[in-house]
């Protein structure tokens, strides 16, 4: 415990110390310089803005003003760092350069405005510069270039120094053959910075990208007893299209490397920006000397093996297996498309993919092109499957060799798969084997629809029809509903309608209205029966009115029989006019027409 | 009274003027015919363009226009055209056999995929069920359910037994409608061509310089599955995709 005490006391002390130290953050310089005078219009010259700061993390970057005339083709940044203790103050020092390679783009003299950098609320300011563009290359002349306080660079040095080899076995060769190229960039220098400014061309070539340098690896190698840095940039294969003589368009780098002069005092040295191109070489195409054998030639110039192989070798009809052809050359392989598979018997091919890879092998680029074929055999027995010829032609024994991959043979079980006629018949009579006559003269000769689906006839027919029908529906049915709800109501109010005839009969009754009364009683029986049995009361008559209650639900026989017997004396006393005159006939008549139709209605909602 | 009888004269004098044309057709149709008879192929070619070119569509014309190419021994508009007869004469057993003998001449002898059993079946049938078919079956289907319905509603007394024939006649009618859709609007979006160059080279993507993944002939029939630019994306009845330039080929059905 007492020891993480004394640590974390120190530790206190350390951090106080160093920041009593460094209490005073300020930028105490700013300048800016360019490394020349006066430039050609076709050279670069560099904008150094260098910043001098004392206890500052993180200086911020300068404003360089607008260029009107040139352009900022790179930048990078130096930084030099020192601490100093004076009188137990502790103090940081950075001195900061950001490099601006600047390309100008038109002649004169020019003055580039003040850099400014702002921190803490102030703004600093540099000098403005004054810059003379010249015609032409300045940097180069007399193989020399003056910085802008008299110093210069040995340029032919330089470029011994730092170069770009192009390594190529031969400059002759035939048209097709492959030409392997590989740029290398040799120095002795220190590279600050490179960038690829332009890819080499080859105009009357076939191009295959081999590899291309992202981040340059660096190796050591010794070139006429110098140590060199060597790097790969570039590897290319060439496939000349045609005759004669071509000088590609080169390799050109853009390069930033520190040169350092015989000064004894510069330490450092001095950042340096220009081009390197490739060196340059030429390439001689002649004509493949023999045409013998040519009438086929798939185009490959090199060497060329062919091979198939299958994983399976044994299968049945109709079942898929896959087969492949590898062809492995020096030559492009791009001219073959599809070599074709050959079978022994009925079978389908079908070619599914096609796969390419390379392989590189000390000074040659093999091209590897595999074909994945779906075979589908029909036929049992052995199947024999083999490729079609390719004739490519042969450097080494400079002639045209005509190649086949070794057959393979496998063994097909079950049915054979029939063949059968086309899909769309005709006249089997005829077949395939002949072609039928033109049809004859016409009257006349009418345009036909190929489809009347966007005509307005079977729009109109369609539209027309479906809203007659849709209207007719949405009316009947409605009709019908309300001609359904009528009766159902009326069978629901069957029995109020006929208690409320009946109280008209009573009425009829006490005002001595005897056969007004006998009347309304007949109705009040006759509607009753007649609303339950969905029917017209003129319907229910003395001869219907043993069927309508037979067809009325609930109703047992011994009410039937009552209301039957009701109902005749009703008839009777309705058309006898001796009788009517008995009010206690009547009244009987009345009640028990309301038992009745109370005993009816019960048994119809027990029913229900 | 007097617009209604202009409105009259006035369709009356278009009537005439179509059955005008129609009948001046037939005497460059028949003349043709003449020129074919007597084995002038190419001027009874000229005469059935000129039709052709005056916006008609008629199976005869496609019929004889197409062995007219043939006998000149360009077979793949004579496809074209036996192709297009086709659309308008579905059961013509003349255009079929005549088509199918052209077919047999073609370089390219491509089986589709699925040419086995049920598939082999379903493929012979739709071959049958072109648009035209289909449209023609609706139409009939939707009369029949139109007088079931207007039935339904007139004879009450029927309506138990007319409901079970309803819902049948009504599903078939339903698929045969989404079926119709269905084919109308992937025929719009696929449309199907036949290659007219003799050769033509199949590349793996739209531009000159690409990989060659294989070779057609005319005659042979494909299917559009996108366009663009001059370049037109296919596929041919037996799976295989590619580009080709658009002016080496037809669309079958004419927009």
């Amino acid at each position: 415990m007492r020891r993480i005490g004394k640590v974390l006391f120190l530790c206190v002390l350390v951090m106080g110390t160093a920041l009593a130290g460094y209490a005073d953050e300020r930028i105490v310089n700013v300048f800016a310089e360019v490394d020349a005078d006066e430039v050609g219009l076709l050279d670069t010259f560099k904008l150094t803005v260098t910043v001098e700061a004392e206890n500052i993390k993180s200086i911020p970057k300068p404003e360089v003003p607008k260029l009107q005339y040139f352009s900022i083709v790179n930048e990078s940044t130096r930084t030099q760092s020192s601490i100093s203790i004076v009188d137990g103050k502790a103090s940081r020092r950075k001195v900061i350069s950001f490099v601006y390679t600047v390309k100008p783009e038109k002649k004169g003299t020019f003055t580039i405005d003040p850099v400014r950098i702002r921190y803490g609320g102030e703004v600093f300011k540099t000098e403005p510069l004054l810059i003379t563009i010249v015609e032409g290359r300045k940097q180069g002349e007399e193989g020399r270039f003056m910085f802008r306080d008299g110093t210069a660079i040995d340029m032919e040095k330089l470029r011994n120094d730092i170069y770009v080899q192009v390594k190529l076995e031969k400059t002759e060769l035939l048209e097709g053959e492959q030409l392997f190229l590989t740029y290398i960039l040799y120095s002795r220098l220190d590279i600050d910075s490179i960038s690829l400014k332009q890819n080499p061309s080859f105009p009357g070539f076939y191009i295959e990208d081999i590899y291309n340098a992202t981040r340059l690896e660096y190796r050591r190698e010794e070139v006429d007893g110098r140590i060199y840095t060597t790097s790969l940039i570039k590897k290319v294969v060439l496939f000349p299209l045609k005759t004669g003589s071509y000088a590609p368009e080169p390799l050109v780098l853009e390069a930033t490397v520190i040169v350092k002069s015989d000064d004894l005092f510069d330490v450092f040295g001095r950042p340096f920006t220009f081009e390197i191109e490739s060196t340059p070489f030429e390439i001689n195409v002649k004509p493949i000397p023999t045409t013998t054998g040519s009438d086929i030639f798939s185009g490959v110039v090199g060497s060329l093996d062919a091979a198939l192989s299958t994983p399976v070798y044994t299968i049945r009809t109709g079942e898929s297996m896959a087969c492949y052809l590898t062809l492995r050359s020096t030559g492009n392989l791009n001219v073959i498309s599809d070599p074709g598979l050959i079978l022994s018997s009925r079978g389908r091919v079908y070619l599914s993919e096609t796969m390419r890879d390379t392989v590189e092998e000390e000074k040659t680029v093999y091209f590897v092109k595999k074909f994945e074929y779906t075979i589908i055999p029909e036929e049992n027995g052995k199947l024999d499957i083999g490729t079609g010829d390719i004739t490519y032609f042969d450097t080494a024994e400079m002639q045209f060799i005509t190649l086949t991959a070794e057959p393979l043979q496998l063994t097909v079980t079950g049915e054979d798969i029939v063949q059968e006629k086309p899909i769309r018949g005709g006249r089997k009579v005829f077949g395939t084997a002949t072609l039928q006559f033109i049809k004859g003269d016409t009257k006349s000769l009418k345009n036909v629809t190929a489809s009347p689906l966007q005509s307005l006839p079977y729009f109109i027919y369609h539209v027309a029809l479906t809203v007659i029908t849709a209207a007719l529906f949405l009316i009947i049915l409605k009709k019908e509903k309300l001609e359904k709800n009528v009766v159902l109501l009326r069978m629901k109010r069957a029995h109020s309608s006929a208690l409320k005839l009946l109280d008209t009969a009573s009425k009829h009754i006490e005002k001595g209205d005897l056969s007004g009364a006998a009347n309304i009683t007949y109705r009040a029986l006759a509607t009753y029966a007649a609303d339950k049995a969905r029917l017209s009361p003129q319907e229910v008559t003395g001869k219907t009115v043993g069927r309508v209650l037979n067809s009325i639900p609930g109703i047992d026989a011994s009410t039937s029989l009552k209301f039957l017997k009701l109902f005749e004396t009703c008839t009777m006393i309705k058309f006898s006019t001796g009788r009517t005159e008995d009010t206690d006939l009547l009244r009987d008549l009345r009640d028990t027409s309301f038992k009745v139709i109370n005993e009816m209605e019960n048994g119809w909602i027990k029913n229900q | 009274m007097r617009r209604l009888l202009f409105l009259i004269v006035l369709a009356a004098a278009m009537l005439f003027q179509i059955a005008q044309a129609s009948l001046e057709n037939a005497e460059i149709y028949n003349s043709a015919n003449d020129f074919y008879t007597r084995k002038e192929y190419h001027e009874a070619l000229d005469l059935y363009l000129e039709l052709a070119n005056r916006g008609i569509q008629n199976p005869l014309l496609y019929y004889n226009l197409a062995n007219t190419y043939f006998k000149i021994g360009n077979t793949g508009y004579a496809v074209l055209y036996f192709e297009r007869a086709l659309l308008l004469k579905p059961f013509d057993r003349d255009i079929r056999a005549n088509l199918n003998h052209v077919r047999s001449k073609l370089e390219d002898k491509i089986r589709p995929l699925y040419d086995e059993g049920i598939f082999r079946l379903l493929r012979t049938l739709f071959s049958f069920l072109s648009l035209k078919i289909t449209v023609y079956l609706e139409i009939l289907l939707f009369t029949t359910l139109i007088v079931l319905l207007l039935s339904f509603l007139f004879l009450p007394h029927s309506r138990i037994r007319l409901k079970n024939p309803i819902i049948v006649i009504g599903t078939i009618y339903t698929a045969i409608l989404i079926g119709m859709i269905s084919q109308y609007a992937y025929e719009r979006k696929f449309p199907q061509g036949i290659i007219l160059q003799k050769v033509l080279d199949v590349k793996s993507s739209p531009l000159v310089e690409s990989e060659t993944l294989f070779t057609l002939h005319e005659g042979t029939k494909f299917r559009l599955i996108e366009g663009r630019g001059e370049w037109i994306r296919f596929s041919t009845p037996d799976g295989r995709q590619g580009w080709i330039l658009q002016e080496s080929v037809a669309l079958i059905h004419e927009k």
